[in-house]
Order: C-alpha cells, then sequence, then structure tokens
C-alpha cells in the first residue's frame, strides 16, 4: 500500500470517528491546521486574516462532515475547497482593495504559457498583471492553484473534483481568453 | 476585491509555524460550534425574560379579543335600534 492510500484510509476512519463523535474532529483539526493555514495565508499573505479564515473554514467543516462522501478524493482536497471558499468569500465581501504580491518569475512562467511576446518586459507583465485583475474570484482561483502556489493538475483535479483533463481544460480556457484579449489590444 | 501587483524585491514570506500555532486553537472552535448548535438549556417558558414577554403577548391579544367583541356588540345594538326604529315609523 502506498504512503497516500495509507493516510487517505486513516483519514476515512478518522471521519467516521467524527461523524459518530464530534469531539474527534480535534484530531482532524490538529491534523490539517498548518497546511490549510498556509493555504489561506499565500491567497490572503495576511496573518491575522488567514487565521480567521482557518478558524472559519474549520468551523465550516465541523458543521459539514456529517454530509462528507469519500467519491475518491483525499479528505484533504475537501477541506482545501472549504477553505478556498472562504477565501473567495472574504475577496468578494471585502469593499477596499486587497494586493496579493505575486513574483516575477511566476508572471513569466503564465507568459511562457500562453506564448505571449516581451516575457522580460516589464510593460508586459504589467499588462499581464492587469489581464488578471479583470477575472473573476473563481478564475484567479484556478490561477493561483496552478501558477502561484505551485499544485500539479492531478492536485487541482481532486481540490474541484473533477478529472485532470477537465481541470486542465478550464485553466487553458481561462488562459485563452487572457490571450485573445492580449491579441486584440 | 483583489488585485495582484509585482513584487521584485523580496521573497514571500512564509509564518513560521510558532506564529501559526497561535491562530490554533480547538477550545475556541469548540465553544463556537456548541454556541451555534445547542438549543438554550432552559425552556421558553421557565424563562423569566421569556415568560413575561409571553405573558404580555396574551394579555395583549386578550384585550384586543375583548375590544373587537365590545365593538362588535355596538354595532349589534345599533343596527338593532335603527331597524326597531324603521318599523315604528312604518
Amino acid at each position: 500500500m502506498s504512503i497516500n492510500s495509507e493516510i487517505a484510509k486513516e483519514d476515512q476512519e478518522l471521519v467516521l470517528l467524527v461523524q459518530k463523535d464530534r469531539n474527534a474532529f480535534g484530531i482532524l483539526y490538529e491534523k490539517y491546521f498548518e497546511r490549510i493555514y498556509l493555504f489561506i495565508y499565500k491567497r490572503v499573505q495576511d496573518e491575522a486574516i488567514a487565521g480567521d479564515i482557518c478558524q472559519e473554514a474549520m468551523l465550516k467543516a465541523m458543521f459539514n462532515i456529517q454530509k462528507y462522501e469519500n467519491r475518491g478524493a483525499p479528505f484533504s482536497a475537501w477541506l482545501y475547497r472549504i477553505a478556498s471558499n472562504e477565501v473567495n468569500l472574504y475577496f468578494r465581501k471585502s469593499k477596499k482593495n486587497i494586493t496579493v504580491e505575486i513574483q516575477e518569475k511566476d508572471v513569466q512562467v503564465i507568459m511562457e504559457e500562453i506564448s505571449l511576446q516581451g516575457i522580460e518586459d516589464p510593460n508586459a507583465q504589467l499588462k499581464l498583471v492587469q489581464a488578471l485583475n479583470k477575472l473573476t474570484a473563481e478564475q484567479t482561483e484556478m490561477i493561483d492553484l496552478r501558477f502561484f502556489m505551485g499544485h500539479s493538475f492531478k492536485e487541482i483535479a481532486e481540490f474541484y473534483a473533477i478529472s485532470e483533463a477537465n481541470a486542465k481544460m478550464r485553466l487553458y480556457r481561462i488562459l485563452d481568453r487572457i490571450k485573445k484579449g492580449w491579441d486584440t489590444k | 476585491m483583489k488585485e495582484y501587483k509585482i513584487n521584485n524585491e523580496q521573497e514571500p514570506k512564509v509564518p513560521s509555524s510558532e506564529t501559526i500555532a497561535n491562530y490554533k486553537n480547538f477550545r475556541q472552535l469548540s465553544h463556537e460550534y456548541d454556541r451555534l448548535t445547542k438549543k438554550p438549556k432552559v425552556p421558553l417558558y421557565k424563562d423569566k425574560k421569556a415568560f413575561l414577554v409571553l405573558l404580555l403577548i396574551v394579555l395583549m391579544a386578550f384585550v384586543l379579543a375583548q375590544i373587537a367583541d365590545e365593538e362588535e356588540e355596538q354595532d349589534k345594538d345599533v343596527n338593532e335600534t335603527t331597524t326597531t326604529i324603521n318599523q315604528g315609523s312604518e
């Protein structure tokens, strides 16, 4: 048995335990808090806000764990999705603009991926950032996961509970939209 | 609203495990869960304040019903008197 399947089995056993006795949620909380916190932190880049969102996401997980069904994806994917929904909600609710810093090299990777000219040109990079800022919260979530947080397509597929091919299709549809907008300007 | 900005100067900071531990509090989470899910321990009719509010509502309803009854009876009396007067004049 591989390590991943052992972890999945252990998680499923824990979930069953929590479904019978909710106090056992503490074990899952201890196991996943740091990972979920870091996932949220990478998206909001504020320690205190990440802490609040993480507690809120864990509370939602505790409320909904009775409804959780094992559909093959790891339990952690379910937790990450709850956390990400909370982050999207935070961005949508916030009245002021929240600045999220990204690395130049990550911007260059996106430019390379969609074969854009002027990878080294700061103006071209700024133009891409402006195009990213026009995307919806759900679209930027996909961009964040792939380019700024470095998740594999397999992980993204598990996150959305879709196939890997579907995850690739969704991402490239967003990138295509950016490229079309780029070419027409 | 979220806005991206390129940062060329420094590598992104990652909070340490100690910092993250400051935000970890299962007791608080559990307390919050209980607060949101558990029913009040004292039944509504045994809660003094709730009982007084309920009593006030029942009294108001009683008074309103009495007033409505009285008005109905007065209307009946007026109608009967009018009919008697009309019959007398005929």
